[in-house]
């Protein structure tokens, strides 16, 4: 990963950064952006599996923060804020995009010919943990990426889904077993069979 | 320690997806441009919204005044007078995980509630994590002066009851779910969770039926000699609209009688009884800046309307609009 895209802040640097911009230097929001576009990137990528609307999300859930700079208290992580901001974002788009289908459906229903299956991204995902992962809500999908691969702390996640850590632990279980119980059923691949390169073991 | 503690736990998960294919961005400069730009343009752009607003009543004759072909890979968007973007076409997305509404308990929900009512619900150890969820039970209104009252307690613009010939044949409107903020969600919430923590073991489903007056969306069905039109309305409620562009299909922005609407023209292959057919038809779109309201008119079944006669249709419905 380059270094120039991606450069790493400590806390005060960031926070200098901050309170400079929210003062009106404008031109010190582009660390910040380097900081964080790419973690962001990650995690908008591997919900929507879509290089383009994810990239085009981290532009506007930068701009978002970049505008909403003046509720942001110091008192708060500047990352778990960040995030915030990206999942409502995120799940927006996904609401977003759920009911002009079904709008279109409603209007002209011979014209939603593509089911869940013909739209995956087999890129991204592999096929079965694709399918897995379209069978859970946006909340759901968003809770297992951000724990799974973007590692973040049950108390990180509370922060960002305002939910209460201990909920988010039970939800993450019931994430789990739906996921496994679909892989189970749509996979012919033993669940448990750790030596195939695609089990996808949660 | 928890965050090393993932790295095992879904280790598994992990193994299943590409991880090396997450590309690299750099969107710096495009955020940095917005940022700078955004303000820049403002002015600019509140000075023709106001100069196309007063010269609005000298095109309401005009069918078309302005045309402007757009390719797929371009963004057609609508502004508000501040600048700010309301609705904007995206490009397709072809390979994205689709959303699947997963509940079991919406079945239930369903049976129990009539057409036209809005029914909350509280699952007991749910995954919603405590919050409310909504189920609305459609309703199809065939009767034009039922929609015309259901419309007006909405709050929402009235319909003609016909428009270029083609008469009314039935509406739908859809309601906004309570927002987390306001005391109807709130009061329902504290009755139902009540209700579960008091509940039986086993007990998990808690609902009742909620009043609406907010609607979200609305659709409303025409019809001549066999042919249906039907028109949307989507009620934004400061929301920004994307709309994606199917892949092969065209759209170009137009001005109708001092609207800026945005004609699609759709040509695609579907299967139809195993069979190949070649679906060809258009539709319209515009955006209602006073009413955050954003529209869609299509020909929505029967013998296909021409690219002109859904012009003149947008025409017609522009000039009769409540």
């Amino acid at each position: 990963m380059s270094e120039s895209l991606q450069p790493s802040l400590n806390s005060d640097e960031l926070e200098t950064l901050v309170s400079a911009v929210r003062q009106g230097e404008t031109e010190k929001y582009e660390p910040i952006v380097r900081a964080f576009q790419q973690p962001i990137f990650r995690y908008c990528y591997r919900l929507f599996a879509n290089r383009q609307d994810a990239e085009d999300a981290v532009q506007d859930i930068l701009v978002k923060a970049y505008r909403s700079l003046g509720q942001y208290r110091r008192a708060d992580n500047f990352q778990a804020w960040l995030y915030r901001i990206a999942y409502r974002h995120c799940l927006n788009v996904l609401r977003r995009r759920r009911i002009h289908r079904q709008v279109m459906k409603m209007l002209r229903p011979e014209t939603v010919t593509a089911g869940p299956e013909q739209e995956l991204d087999d890129r991204l995902y592999h096929p079965s943990l694709a399918r897995a992962l379209a069978e859970l809500s946006p909340r759901e999908r968003s809770l297992l990426i951000l724990r799974a691969f973007e590692e973040k702390s049950f108390a990180e996640l509370g922060d960002i889904m305002q939910t209460s850590p201990n909920a988010l632990v039970k939800r993450m279980q019931r994430i789990k077993q739906k996921v496994r119980t679909s892989m189970k059923s749509k996979e012919d691949m033993p669940w448990n069979d750790s030596k195939r390169p695609m089990n996808t073991e949660v | 320690m928890e965050r090393f503690e993932t790295s095992d736990e879904y280790r598994g998960l992990k193994l299943a997806v590409h991880t090396s294919q997450v590309p690299e961005i750099d969107v710096a400069e495009k955020v940095m441009a917005r940022i700078a730009g955004s303000s820049r343009r403002r002015p600019a752009v509140i000075r023709t919204m106001r100069g196309s607003t007063a010269l609005a009543g000298l095109f309401a004759l005009l069918l078309v005044v302005s045309v402007t072909a757009y390719a797929t890979s371009e963004y057609i968007q609508f502004r508000d007078k501040s600048g700010a973007v309301r609705v904007e076409y995206v490009p397709p997305n072809t390979s994205r995980i689709v959303d699947i509404p997963y509940n079991k308990f919406t079945a239930q929900v369903h049976e129990f509630a009539k057409p036209g009512e809005l029914v909350a619900y509280f699952v007991k150890d749910g995954d919603e994590a405590g919050g409310l969820q909504f189920e609305f039970k459609p309703e199809r209104m065939t009767s034009f002066s039922k929609l015309q009252d259901e419309l007006r307690r909405v709050g929402s613009p009235v319909l003609p009851q016909a428009v270029s010939g083609f008469q009314f044949e039935y509406g739908e409107i859809r309601p906004h779910y309570p927002d987390k903020e306001t005391p109807q969600y709130r009061d329902t919430l504290k009755e139902l969770s009540g209700l579960a923590s008091r509940a039986a073991d086993g007990e998990r489903l808690f609902m009742k039926t909620v009043p609406w007056t907010d609607a979200a969306t609305l659709v409303a069905i025409y019809s001549k000699d066999g042919a249906s039109i039907g028109l949307h309305a989507h009620f934004l409620r400061g929301m920004e609209m994307y709309v994606e562009l199917q892949e092969g299909n065209t759209s170009e922005k137009r001005t109708i009688a001092g609207t800026e609407v945005v004609y699609n023209e759709v040509k695609r292959q579907i299967a139809a009884e195993g069979r190949p057919v070649q679906l060809e038809y258009g539709y319209l779109n515009w955006y209602d800046e006073e009413r955050d309201i954003y529209y869609t008119l299509t020909n929505h079944k029967g013998p296909g309307i021409s690219k002109e006669e859904m012009l003149r249709l947008a025409e017609d419905w522009l000039e009769k609009k409540g």
